[in-house]
């Protein structure tokens, strides 16, 4: 009988305390800035062209297959606008088959490519499943119109792929001096980056940076291709 | 094997034994489980599990992705223990190429499994409610303080369920600056939550009839039957592959493996719930000493690249001893995947620890038992 009785105090109490449901869709809670909704791509306000050069590497990793990339020759390299040869020509995301694994992002050479970590990262409900193939101005428009404003991005899996970020000289000395103010490893993914939607340069300067300094341009990509093209 | 457990008749009345399915769409079978009981009247003469209904080839599939693509897979099959599950593949490829992670790696993974465990038992005592009659009370209970846990892990990986966030070397990015405060504010919530269930259930008369001496198991049983995690423990065996065979950090802490009296179903609560106590002492322990430093082992290359060899790592996942054997040729993909369920094992001695039980205990014992479906058919 007293058991039962304990049983009871606590449901009484657990009935005056405040409710803790959160009224969705009327009532959002704030996504935590890691957010991983789907996959968008991002837009290089300076020179006004995806970062993305098209390079598959995303599409080579995805566990489930669900990108489809193609390349062509930048107009406005020729132009003499911009630093990449290549750029990204067609680029579809089936979102009905991402696993949202962030693999992609963990792998892009040149952080073209992020979670969406808004709403509109996750609500997605479509009449049609073939609504959820998203092309390259869809992926684009998030970041673009600015709704993604702060995408997050740690410089992780750095050593896992080998992969030194594309940093100018100067950048690299301020990165090195960051991490000598850091006091872990990577930057603090919280604070968003000052100048997004550019994610953070990672903050730990390895030795190799100079030598790889080059790596980030679309030809050092295309070396970058093979070499990893053996797997 | 026959158990002849009907009494005698006691009139001349022909009686037949009729079939009833139970599942695969029934919400006590806990996901895609069919059985089809034999019955004689209410008492249960024969158990007939069919599984397969969520087989995905979630063996097969990871011989054609790299070692860091298998790691998303592994979510995906104990979907309620993700982090052990991660836990126990990421050992075993650091095993099979001789990666040696860093420290902070070390503690974030511990940290986050045991939060992982208590959530997970947390689950399971929602469920368990529901089965015993309890309706959605213990399971708003439990769903309260495992959302706070969800939430705790989105900040830090940005998934609620899936979050393939260890690496073979490390973790794939750092915790979040405030995570010591905020663990110890989590674990603080969920605990007050634990004491509630604990009020709520444990001295329940109610619970008590349904559950106190049903289909007790013997410690030579539960070991022939091949049980592991809390079930084993429930029979009075103190068996804990944390402390039996230490992987990880593991030997660093202090904790208590509890242990039942006679592995009944009333055991299995009083173990799991005691053994997420002992989770948050652990988290706590590691908190204290989480040290600083760098997340990912140095010196990987951009292909990981294991050795051919094999090995076999087993974890204490929440629901028993969940293994991964690899097999490497040497390429970057494994040759050979093979995962051991827990769920699995200890489900398959369900036939025996029901039979000549009533259809409404038998419930109660495929419940105890905690199955996820997507692990025992993987």
């Amino acid at each position: 009988m007293l058991g039962v009785l304990k049983a009871i105090q606590t449901t009484v109490k657990a009935a005056l305390r405040k409710p803790v449901t959160v009224q969705y869709p009327t009532e959002k809670k704030t996504l935590p800035h890691r957010s991983r909704g789907l996959p968008v791509l991002l837009w290089d306000f300076d020179i006004n062209e995806p970062f993305c050069t098209g390079c598959q590497v995303c599409a080579r990793y995805c566990p489930v297959d669900c990108m489809t990339v193609t390349m062509k020759d930048n107009p406005n390299f020729a132009a003499g606008k911009s630093k990449r040869k290549k750029i990204v020509d067609k680029f579809y995301i089936d979102y009905a088959r991402c696993m949202r694994c962030d693999i992609c992002v963990e792998v892009c050479n040149f952080d073209a490519i992020v979670m969406n970590n808004t709403w509109q990262g996750v609500e997605l409900s479509r009449y049609d499943r073939q609504d959820l193939v998203m092309d390259l101005p869809a992926l684009l428009r998030q970041s673009k119109t600015g709704e993604l404003e702060t995408p997050f991005r740690e410089p992780m899996g750095v050593a896992h792929s080998g992969w030194a970020p594309r940093m100018d000289e100067e950048e690299a000395a301020a990165a090195a001096e960051a991490a000598s103010l850091e006091k872990h490893h990577g930057t603090s993914p919280d604070k968003p980056s000052l100048s997004a939607p550019t994610p953070d340069p990672t903050a730990e300067a390895p030795p190799e940076s100079k030598a790889s300094a080059e790596q980030g341009t679309p030809e050092a990509a295309e070396g970058l291709e093979k070499e990893g093209g053996e797997g | 094997m026959a158990i002849e457990t009907r009494p005698p008749h006691e009139s001349d009345l022909e009686t037949i034994d009729i079939n009833v399915n139970v599942g695969p769409q029934h919400p006590a079978t806990h996901g895609v489980f069919r059985m089809v009981l034999t019955i004689d009247g209410e008492l249960v003469v024969d158990v007939d599990p069919v599984i397969g209904y969520m087989h995905r080839g979630n063996e097969k599939l990871p011989e054609n992705c790299d070692y860091r693509q298998v790691i998303g897979y592994h979510d995906r099959t104990d979907y309620l223990a993700q982090f052990n599950t991660e836990h126990c593949y990421v050992e075993a490829v650091e095993r099979l190429a001789g990666i040696k992670p860093p420290e902070r790696a070390e503690y974030i993974r511990v940290v986050l499994a045991e939060m992982n465990r208590i959530a997970s038992h947390l689950m399971f005592f929602g469920a368990f409610g529901t089965d015993i009659g309890l309706f959605g009370t213990s399971f708003m209970y439990a769903f309260r303080d495992r959302e706070t846990i969800q939430d705790f892990f989105e900040e830090i990986t940005g998934e609620r369920m899936m979050y393939n966030y260890f690496r073979p070397g490390g973790v794939a990015w750092d915790l979040p600056d405030n995570f010591r405060q905020r663990c110890s504010q989590v674990l603080d919530s969920v605990e007050r939550g634990v004491e509630q269930l604990d009020g709520l259930m444990m001295e329940n008369e109610v619970v008590l009839a349904r559950c106190r001496g049903l289909s007790p198991v013997t410690v030579e049983d539960g070991i022939n039957w091949g049980l592991s995690g809390p079930m084993l423990r429930a029979t009075g065996l103190k068996h804990d592959i944390r402390r039996a065979e230490p992987y990880s950090i593991y030997d660093r802490f202090q904790f208590d493996i509890p242990t039942g009296k006679q592995g009944d179903v009333y055991d299995r609560l009083v173990v799991r719930l005691e053994e997420m106590h002992q989770s948050a002492w652990i988290v706590r322990q590691a908190l204290e000493t989480m040290p600083e430093g760098p997340i990912m082992a140095e010196g990987l290359k951009r292909v990981l690249r294991v050795p051919a060899g094999e090995v076999y790592m087993r974890v204490e996942s929440p629901r028993g001893e969940y293994g991964v054997y690899l097999v490497s040729q040497g390429s970057d993909k494994p040759w050979r995947h093979k995962v051991r369920g827990a769920s699995f094992s200890n489900l398959s001695a369900l036939r025996a620890m029901s039979v000549g039980n009533f259809v409404s205990d038998v419930i109660i014992i495929l419940g105890s038992i905690d199955i996820v479906l997507c692990e025992v058919d993987r």
